[in-house]
């Protein structure tokens, strides 16, 4: 078959067209986006599911925040969950009075998490969101890092995490894990990036003056809770993860720092690392000197298991 | 008493009982034994009922893990417990006491010391563990990159770089219904099976971090393992009579109500602010 030359150009131009879309909508085997591939060496354990070809089915890829709102960072960390909820509390985020300062959350970005979190051997969820911040520190009263922390600090930090709510299979006797600080903690820090994979109704209480407008108006808009104030002005305002993450969270300021009047986090996965890692398994948060930096502090604290 | 102590074998206190019990008549000739040299021996410590208690100066540990972990007991029954694991720790001093109850229901402690006196650390251990079901520390410091939520099974606490042991703390990671040997019966470690038995720590929560720092640290202890050889300068091994004149207030501060835990165990030293060194 003989083709005109005007034929023949409409061909090869189809085919450059086809060619382009085909590198734009398939899905590339090795995508640069994703940074360094999960690797044995630094997983070892098989994370396995029988039946897959993958020896590691059930490892939770989390894509890690670039430090500054962008989810779609080249890092990742690859952890095989327990699928045992911990518990972070501290405050009362159904207080009214804004001047009940517990600690300060600094740069703080929220999303959905994308897909579906596994635990180690059955069950998963697709309702939980990925919190991160810089710091998440608590009032002390060395360094009050809030103009209106208690004197004496805060000493009514809970974290705890309880086996009897992770999915079967699980340890046939019950235990909770009670980590009981007697001194403010501090998570994060300088140089130390933090993030968490929360459930929707996890939730933080912030004075409504630190909204934009500083109005219960800003904190309705978003889905949080006023309480308090007068006229709509002042009082506070309690946000879940959902509401932090959700469509007009940006218009909350994105990043930005927050007093904290009460602390009420539920959490699956708690990763501390360097800001925007392409590998965070070999590029940790270090110093100068290389020596790595504080990412948890816990001063003064009690571990019992019960 | 010197039986008490091998070399690559492990030391065990059940050992440690037989002798002391059938020696207790001369248990005055043996109040104390010391030795002033530094000592280097592969350790196992198997503590049966937990009745133990250890502290520390400082414990700087790199790859610090803890998880929480089944260990079996003497009696057969399963017990959790967090295991605290280090690839390398560095220690300022070590205390481990032990009391221990024999015949005609008498009561002693033994009581391990190790430390150059200095502020430094000296005592140096790789592939270190400590099953605790309490552990207080003045300053708990997680370095580098930490996690907390993985499987106890995920974490790496072995030396050196990368590739890592693979669950090191030894988690049952299958419900295979043989963990105590094929043909054999027992309770199971978890309370049902899923993903075809492959159960993979699932319940059993775990922290993982870079570098662990402990500074004036305390704790129960049910078991405690170095893999390796561990180096113990001025070593004291001392069986003391039991003794419990005080106690202490919910806000930690001393009164004279016994408390049931010998005045001179490690756990009431440091409650008292005495740490080894």
């Amino acid at each position: 078959m003989r083709l005109t030359v005007r034929r023949q150009r409409l061909l090869v131009l189809a085919a450059v067209l086809v060619l382009a879309s085909a590198a734009v909508l398939l899905p590339r085997v090795d995508d640069g986006a994703h940074g360094q591939a999960q690797n044995g060496a630094y997983q070892p354990f098989a994370c396995d599911q029988p039946g897959s070809t993958n020896p590691q089915q059930r490892r939770q890829d989390v894509q890690l925040d670039n430090g500054a709102g962008d989810f779609n960072a080249a890092g990742r960390m690859y952890p095989c969950l327990a699928g045992v909820r911990w518990h972070l509390q501290s405050g009362n985020v159904a207080t009214s009075d804004p001047g009940t300062a517990i600690g300060q959350i600094r740069t703080a970005y929220g999303r959905k998490f994308p897909g579906t979190v596994y635990y180690a051997a059955a069950g998963s969820r697709t309702d939980l969101y990925q919190v991160a911040f810089s710091g998440l520190q608590f009032c002390t009263g060395d360094t009050t890092p809030v103009g209106a922390c208690p004197a004496s600090g805060t000493t009514d930090i809970q974290l705890y995490a309880d086996s009897g709510d992770a999915p079967s299979p699980k340890p046939a006797a019950p235990y909770r894990l009670t980590i009981d600080p007697d001194q403010a903690i501090t998570i994060g820090g300088a140089g130390v990036w933090t993030e968490v994979l929360a459930t929707a109704s996890s939730s933080f209480t912030v004075p409504v003056a630190q909204l934009p407008t500083a109005t219960h108006l800003a904190c309705g808009l978003v889905g949080g809770t006023a309480r308090g104030g007068f006229l709509g002005i002042g009082g506070t305002c309690e946000l879940s993860a959902e509401d932090f993450a959700g469509g007009l969270a940006q218009w909350l300021g994105g990043g930005e720092n927050y007093t904290l009047l009460g602390v009420n986090l539920d959490f699956y996965y708690l990763v501390t690392h360097r800001q925007n890692p392409s590998d965070p398994y070999t590029q940790l948060p270090v110093d100068g000197s290389g020596n790595p930096l504080n990412s948890i502090q816990l001063p003064d604290t009690t571990i019992s298991v019960g | 008493m010197a039986a008490s102590i091998s070399t690559g074998t492990g030391t065990r206190w059940g050992r440690m009982v037989g002798a002391l019990a059938a020696g207790l008549g001369a248990l005055t000739g043996l109040a104390t034994l010391t030795w002033h040299q530094a000592l280097g021996f592969d350790t196992t410590l198997v503590i049966q009922d937990g009745n133990a208690t250890f502290s520390s100066s400082q414990i700087t540990a790199d790859d610090a893990a803890f998880g929480m972990a089944p260990v079996r007991l003497g009696n057969g029954t399963w017990k959790n417990l967090l295991r605290a694991g280090f690839a390398t720790a560095s220690l300022n001093g070590l205390c481990v006491s032990k009391t221990e109850t024999v015949l005609g229901g008498i009561k002693y402690t033994v009581k391990l010391t190790a430390g150059d006196g200095g502020t430094g650390l000296e005592t140096r251990a790789a592939n270190a563990a400590l099953d605790v079901t309490a552990l207080r520390g003045a300053g708990i410091n997680l370095q580098g990159s930490t996690q907390i939520g993985q499987a106890t099974t995920d974490l790496t606490t072995a030396p050196g770089a990368a590739p890592y042991l693979a669950n090191p703390f030894g988690v049952p990671s299958t419900y295979d219904g043989g963990w105590f040997g094929p043909g054999t019966t027992g309770p199971q470690v978890y309370g049902a099976t899923g993903n075809g038995g492959h159960v993979n720590g699932q319940g059993y929560t775990g922290i993982d971090a870079t570098r662990g720092s402990l500074t004036n640290v305390y704790g129960q202890l049910w078991q405690a393992q170095v893999t390796g050889n561990i180096t113990l300068p001025n070593l004291s091994i001392k069986v003391l009579p039991f003794k419990d004149t005080i106690g202490f207030n919910a806000n930690g501060t001393p009164n004279s109500t016994p408390d049931g835990i010998d005045d001179r165990s490690c756990w009431t030293e440091a409650r008292q602010g005495t740490y080894p060194r």
